[in-house]
Formats: structure tokens, sequence, C-alpha cells
């Protein structure tokens, strides 16, 4: 390799770096200047004392957590038991779990929409709660390749199989193997699946609008509509909040076994006294 | 003879037995993607071919041909050319200039991580940044303006038009590309280099004989993977414009909120449309990248 | 005359230098490996040679050419790599061409002179396959006939067997110096199986730490070792720590009791020494037998059976064991773990080392 870093390609960094960065500092300089001739923080504080901010951020957490929930709960299992007993279907597991890739959200609540409209044998739209679950089950779907992915890839670095057989010529039971060998081990795994899933799921805009949820999504759209200096504080936001959660996901999936995520304050050990 | 009849029974029951059992622990996966994934797809999939009775047409998937939805399409594909073509090129570059052109490593690791994010950073909040920079009154368009003298807006550029979407979209395409280029990169081993330099072959040769020819089909492959990410943007779209910018998956949007197309069944053809052009890209691009992966070994 | 003269090289990375006052004239047609265990910088001597590296100070002279400043690609030189660095997108034909392509060979002399190449390596009819269909071996004689096709005044080889399963390794290096003695292309070759290094040489230049500890014949190498780490490295060694007696008849003491070496020694009475010897030089000795030079008795401890020979450790003096091979001969008896024998060495086989 060259040793230097030579012009041409410090060029393309530093438009690279630029065009980065101008737009997060743009939008961090047009949030601080709500008050007329002075830079404050006032629009951060308007959009917290909103209430309709904090239902909507509510009610999208809340969402996305119950998708991470049943989306583990439908992936993981699966995913363990196709690598070990049916490893036949396992392109086919691939391949559907692949599918939301291909499939617009916008097309996918749109059939959802038709399959469980009113006229339905299972009208799920035509009640709150009922709405909420097509939503919840909407971003499952949406974050089920990134979660299989994970789950799959967690279990293919562990040689589940191997692992399995030798815990079984140990003598422990199918259900103890799962709980204390199988799921440590790809728990890594699931939380960096759970991160992904929360980032997509957060401020996701066309399953929620179109479904008539008051969830964050929509709420920005209107609020970008509404107002000037609150959407880019919006911004700022976001992307630290995303920040947060893919640097949340690189430790845990550089976690190593026994290692605590934030460092533990060491204490002294106290020495028996003699 | 009277032990081989008296066996298979059960050995047949047992074998009835653990099928059945092996088989109902993939049923809940199974049944989940038929009725929230598969189903409602075949539905809109059946509804494109046929007519609002029921009965069997193609004239939806002709209606695709019709001025709105044919300039629909041709908006969308054009944006998604545009914005994977610039993407790539882009993606193309800081890579090269990241992993070939000596890069300090800090750096290198520093732009993979913030790529990671960036590529998830779409949607609403990267409208309100980029209307923050290259708005009417955004902070690159007031600089332009003010230090020297160019204005933007008085010269035809738009943040709200196809050329501003795809500036936009460029902020999570770039980096997507940088992160799924960045192994068939790093597969340019040292080593061809070292050869082709050790066999008289100056660094335009190395390139037009190996190395552009190896990183081709994971380009393209790359290429169509931005393409098919540009293609189904919505909320970016949605965040800067309102509704007024007819690509297909807005005019989708509006057609589910009011069927303006009066015509459910159009709707679905629409959507078919767009599976069509998805299903399309991703199949070359997987194709493409199973062809470069052959080279990789 | 020389063709290929490397003087006073010296190569530093920031603080750390990995090639120190490295000295070396090759003949023309001349075989050469550079032997040394990983790190000692025979690699970076070799890359410097091809021009990748950039050396800090000395010279580089390729048939009387100063090539030091020149870029790879204009020093006329042919290299293999130990990863084959096939081009995965050419056919076997197109990267035995593409040397000749590069510098505007007309195309039917690339066609002769591809086929002349992939012949020579028994590669004829591989023409259209693709790197990816071809094994390991096979990958690397293509490599081999892309590097020679060019008519290089140098073949540069960088460990091009180490990755190769054993057999294929030992059928390939045979047939690499056979088609280099054909052809009497100048070879400098990079490795650290020192089997390999004596099987193909002319001469082994055996590296240390950036330095040339010994350059010479196989043989010279292996019988005469110029210093200690070049004893060590090559071949297996007893030790046994001395102190010298008498320097005119060379009298040392051990712990196995006085030994003569039968020689002058030019060191000082009372000065501590080692002696070394191989193993296939102690000889295990029925009673009959005469004795030999020197003598001692000592237990066997282990027995490794190893098809041509029996390597045995043989505890001497309570405290020291030595290693003994011996050939193994059907119909022959050799002893059992356990049996006292009689080990005899002739003195001229015991060396010196300070």
């Amino acid at each position: 390799m060259r040793g230097r870093f030579a012009i041409g390609p410090t060029l393309i960094t530093v438009a690279a770096l630029l065009y980065f960065f101008v737009p997060l500092y743009a939008a961090f300089q047009f949030s601080l200047q709500m008050k007329r001739g002075t830079l404050s923080f006032a629009a951060y504080g308007s959009v917290f004392q909103d209430g309709v901010f904090i239902n909507a951020v509510t009610f999208s957490i809340m969402a996305s957590a119950a998708a991470i929930i049943l989306g583990a709960i439908l992936v993981v299992p699966t995913a363990y038991w196709v690598r070990l007993r049916l490893p036949k279907l396992r392109p086919l597991v691939e391949f559907i779990s692949l599918l939301p890739l291909i499939i617009p959200p916008v097309v996918l609540v749109f059939g959802q929409i038709r399959m469980f409209g009113s006229s339905s044998y299972l009208p799920l739209t035509t009640s709150d709660w009922g709405t909420n679950v097509l939503l919840v089950i909407g971003y499952v779907v949406l974050s089920m390749p990134y979660m299989f992915r994970a789950v799959d890839n967690g279990m293919a670095a562990i040689d589940i199989a191997t692992l399995t057989e030798a815990a079984e010529s140990l003598g422990a039971s199918r259900f103890r193997i799962v709980t204390t060998i199988i799921f440590p081990n790809i728990r890594v795994a699931v939380v960096s699946g759970a991160f992904l899933t929360f980032s997509i799921c957060l401020g996701e805009f066309a399953i929620a609008s179109l479904l008539n949820r008051p969830a964050f999504g929509p709420y920005m759209v209107q609020l970008g509509q509404d107002r000037a200096y609150e959407p880019a504080a919006l911004a700022i936001m976001s992307f630290a909040l995303t920040w947060v959660l893919m640097a949340l996901m690189q430790a845990f999936a550089h976690m190593k076994p026994g290692q605590k995520l934030f460092f533990r304050i060491p204490f002294k050990k106290k020495s028996p006294t003699p | 003879m009277p032990d081989v009849i008296d066996q298979r029974p059960s050995t047949r029951f047992g074998a009835l037995r653990t099928f059945r059992w092996t088989w109902l622990g993939a049923v809940p996966f199974f049944a989940f993607s038929v009725l929230f994934l598969i189903a409602p797809v075949s539905y809109l999939v059946v509804g494109a071919f046929q007519t609002p009775e029921g009965g069997f047409t193609f004239d939806n998937m002709i209606g695709l041909a019709s001025p709105i939805i044919a300039a629909s399409y041709w908006l969308s594909i054009r944006l998604s050319l545009a914005s994977a073509a610039i993407g790539t090129v882009a993606g193309l570059l800081l890579a090269h200039a990241l992993i070939l052109g000596g890069a300090p490593v800090w750096l290198r690791r520093a732009l993979m991580t913030f790529s990671g994010v960036a590529s998830n950073f779409a949607g609403v909040p990267l409208a309100f940044a980029f209307i923050a920079t290259l708005g009417r009154l955004g902070l690159v368009t007031l600089i332009l303006r003010d230090v020297f003298g160019l204005n933007l807006y008085g010269s035809g550029f738009s943040l709200f038009s196809f050329w501003g979407l795809a500036i936009t979209y460029l902020y999570f395409q770039m980096p997507l590309m940088l992160l799924v280029i960045t192994p068939a990169v790093e597969g340019l081993k040292t080593e061809w280099r070292e050869a082709a330099e050790s066999l008289g072959a100056s660094d335009g040769q190395y390139w037009r004989m190996v190395g552009a020819p190896v990183l081709t089909p994971s380009v393209l492959g790359c290429f169509l993977l931005l393409f098919a990410n540009a293609l189904g943007t919505l909320a970016t779209v949605i965040a800067l414009t309102g509704s007024n910018f007819s690509v297909v998956p807005i005019l989708l949007f509006q057609q589910i909120r009011g069927n303006v197309l009066y015509n459910p069944n159009l709707g679905y053809a629409l959507a078919l449309g767009m599976i069509l052009i998805m299903s399309v890209s991703n199949l070359l691009y997987l194709i493409l990248r199973q062809r470069a992966e052959r080279w990789q070994k | 005359m020389s063709l290929l003269t490397v003087r006073s090289l010296v190569k530093s990375f920031g603080t750390n230098t990995v090639v120190k006052d490295f000295n070396l004239t090759m003949r023309d047609s001349e075989f050469i490996s550079l032997l040394g265990p990983s790190g000692c910088g025979k690699t970076t001597v070799l890359r410097m040679v091809a021009g990748f590296e950039k050396p800090s100070t000395g010279a580089i002279e390729i048939d009387g050419q100063n090539v030091t400043n020149l870029r790879p690609n204009q020093r006329k030189i042919g290299m293999m790599f130990q990863s084959y660095a096939l081009f995965p997108n050419l056919t076997v034909t197109g990267n035995v061409a593409f040397g000749l392509k590069v510098t505007g060979t007309p195309s039917d002399e690339i066609t002769r002179r591809v086929d002349e190449m992939l012949s020579m390596v028994g590669l004829s009819g591989f023409g259209s396959r693709y790197p990816y269909q071809l094994s390991g071996g096979q990958q690397q004689r293509v490599a081999l006939a892309r590097a020679i096709a060019p008519r290089p005044r140098v073949l540069l080889l960088d460990e091009p067997l180490s990755a190769l399963d054993a057999k294929i390794r030992v059928a390939l290096r045979s047939e690499i110096r056979a088609i280099q003695r054909e052809l009497g292309i100048t070879t400098l070759f990079v490795t650290h199986d020192q089997e390999e290094a004596m099987a193909m040489s002319d001469r082994v230049v055996v590296m240390n730490g950036g330095r040339a500890e010994q350059v010479g014949t196989p043989d010279e190498i292996y019988n005469l070792p110029a210093s200690r780490f070049v004893a060590e490295f090559i071949g297996a060694l007893n030790l046994l720590p001395a102190t010298l007696r008498d320097p005119a008849t060379g009298h040392v003491e051990t712990a196995i009791g006085m030994i003569s070496l039968g020689r002058t020694i030019n060191q000082s009475v009372g000065s501590a020494v080692t002696l070394a010897f191989r193993p296939e030089s102690l000889r295990l000795m029925s009673l009959s037998e005469p004795t030999l030079g020197q003598e001692f008795v000592g237990r066997l401890v282990t027995r490794e059976f190893l098809g041509a020979i029996v390597r045995f450790r043989a505890e001497v003096a309570g405290h020291l064991t030595l290693g003994i091979d011996c050939f193994n001969r059907a119909g022959g008896t050799l002893p059992q773990v356990g049996d006292e024998v009689r080990l005899g060495i002739h003195s001229e086989e015991i060396l010196l080392l300070q």
C-alpha cells in the first residue's frame, strides 16, 4: 500500500465529509434561531412542551417495543429449529424473511388494509385495538429481514448444532438447552436486531399514516407543514438518537461473553483480616 | 417373515410422528408470513387482474400505460436511476479513497460507522435537515447568495424538485453504497496490483484489465440495490414536497387514502408494477453478487 | 558475471529497522534462497528487489543497471506470490498473456509464447479455464508461466509453495527448479522451509534479524554452520555445554566426560563453549563394534518410528537428553526404550559454538 494519503482521495474524502456534516450543522444552527436575534434552545423546549409530541413518541416507542418482542418470539425459535431440524426449509425461510426488502411498506400496508378491512373475515381495521395490532404486525414484517439475518448470523457464529449435541450428550433437556445455552449465546444478535428494528420503526411514516395511527412519523410530517424551527430540532434529536442506537448496537455486537456493556466501577475486595 | 410384518407398522408410525412434530416447529413463522405478508401481497396481485366485479382482465395492467400513471412511473424510474447513479459513483469514489487511497485508519473507521447511521437516517428528519440546508432560507442557499452572489432558486434549482430530491437521497445512498461496496473493494488483492506491476503494467493498464473488470459485477449489483432503495422511498418525498411530487409511492399513497384513480383495481396494478420493478432489480442484484463472489474465492 | 547485485541494503519502517546492511551478488542463472524465520526481513529484501518497497539506503543493480529508483513495472522482473495472485477475471491464457500484452507484443507472438509456456508447465489445454476452476497447484503453475512469459531478467519467488499440500509442494518444487535450469533464469526464492531451500538452491542465504547470517551452498550451511543461529535453525541439533581444557589438542570437559575434538581451538583455557552435533551423527553401537572417536553410555527414553528413520532420545549422565536418528532397515534389530546403549560419534562431526 502507498503510505501517504494522496491528493485525489483527500479531496474526495473532504468533499464527502462536507456533504455529510453541512446538513447536520445547518439543521442545528437553524434549530437555534427560533428567538429572533439570539441563539437559544427554544425550539427544543417548544417540542418537548407539546403534549402531542410526547404522546406520539410514547405511542411509537410502545409500538416498536411490541414489534421487537413479537419479532423475536417469531424469529428466534424458527431460526433455531430450522437450523437444527429442518435444514431443507432454510432457503425458503430465508427467502420469505427477505421478501419485505422487495415489497415497499406502502404496498404491504395497502394489501393488509384490504385483507383486514371492514368487510373481511378478520376485520382488524375496524377497531383501534385491531389497527394497533396491525401496525405492530406491519413493523414486525418490515424488520423481519434485519431480525432474521442478525439472529441467523448469531447462530451461524456459535454452531448451534454442535452445541446442542454437546449439551444433549451431557444429559440436558431440550428446554434447558435453549434457555441456558442457545439463548445466552445469541442474545447479542437478538439485541442488535432489536436496535435495528427500533431505529426503523420509531420514525416510520407510511404504515402509521395509512393506518391513521397517532405515531411519531406522521406527527413529524405534520409538524414540518406547521412549524419552521421545531422540525430542525427534531432532525437533530433523531439523528442523535439514531447514533445512540447504532453505538449501542455496535457495543453489543462486539461484546464478548461475560463482558458488561458499561465499565463496572471497580471496588476493592476487603482482604480477610488475619 | 413374521418379524418383518410386525415391524413395519411401528417404524412407519414412528417416522410419521417425528415428521409431524418436527414440522410443527416452523408453523408459527409460516402462518404469520402467509397471513400478513404473502396473502396481502397476493391479494393485490390477484386484484390487479380483476375487474371491480371480480372477473379476469388485463385492463388494469394496460391501464398502467395511461398518461398519469406512466408519467408517475417514468418520474420514479428517472429519479431512482439518477439518485442510484450519483450514489454509486460517489460511494465508489469514497470507498476507493478510504480503502486504497491510504486514508488514516481512524478516519476510515469513523466514516464507516457514520455510514451505518446515515444509511438508516432516511425519512422525515432527513428532509428537515435538507430544508435547513438547501431550502429557500437554508444555510447553504444563504451563503451562496450572500457570499458568492449566486441565487440558487433564481437559477432554477429547488430542493423540492427532481434534482433537489436526488441530492437529498444521496445522503442515504452514498453511505449505503460505501457499506455494500467495501467488501468488494477490499477484495481487490494487493498482490494483483503487484503482479500486474511486476509484469510491466502501468496503473491505468492494471485498472483497465484487472481492477475494473473485477469490480464491475459488484458495482452494478450495488447500483441496482440503490435503485430499489430509491424507488421505495416515500417519507422523504412527502416531508419535502407534500404530495405534489407524484412518484409512484406517492400516487399509491394517495390512491389508498382517497382512491384518486377511481378504480381500486388500478391501484392494485400500480402496486404490482412496483413489486415487479423491485423484484427484477433485486434479482439482478443477487445474480451479480453471486458472480462477484465467485471471483472473490 | 553477476546479474543481480544488492549493496548495503537497509530498510526501516519508522523506528523499526527490518533489513540491516544486506549484501548479495547473484551470478547469471543462479538459484538462491533467502531462508529464515518469519520477521527476519527476507520478504522485505525480495520486495525491495521487486520494487514494491523502497530501500532506506543501499543500491540494487540488475544486469549492471542501477534499478534502485525504478518502478516495479520498469524492472523487467517476474514474480510469484504465496497466494498465486492470478487475475480472477482473466482465463489462464489471459493471465499468461498479460505481461506480453502490456508491453505491446504482437498477438501472434503472444499466442505462440503462451502455448509454449503452458506446455512447459504441463497445462496445455487449460488455456480457456478461469483461475477458480483450477486447483492450487495448477494455479501456481499458471502463475509461474505468467511470471516467465515476458522473459524477465530475474525471477522472484515469494514463498510460492507454502499454501500448497505437502505432496504437491514437493512435486512442484522440483518442477520449478527444472524449468529454472532449462531457461537459465536467475532466481531469488524466499522461504521459511529449510528443506525446500536445501533441495532447490545453488546457494542459501540464512537470514536473522535483518542480516545475512551465512551465505553458502546447502552442504556448507548444513555441515559447517557459521553461527549458533544457523546451526540451530537448520536441522535438529544436540547441544552440550563444555569447558575448554586444552586449546592445542581440543580437549573439553563436559557432563559426560572429557571429549577430544582433535583440533586446535583459538580460545583460552577455561572458557565456556557449546558442543553441537546432529542426531544422525550419533551412532547406536553394538557391544562388538570398535569404538569411534568419542563414546558414551546412555539409556533410551523415547522411540519414534518415522519410516525411513527411527528417532530415539537417550538420557546421558543422568540429566541430559540427546536425539539420535538411525536408519530403519528391514530385518535389522534396533534397541527398545529402556535399553542401555553405547553412543559413538566421530570427533570431526562435533561442531564448536561460541
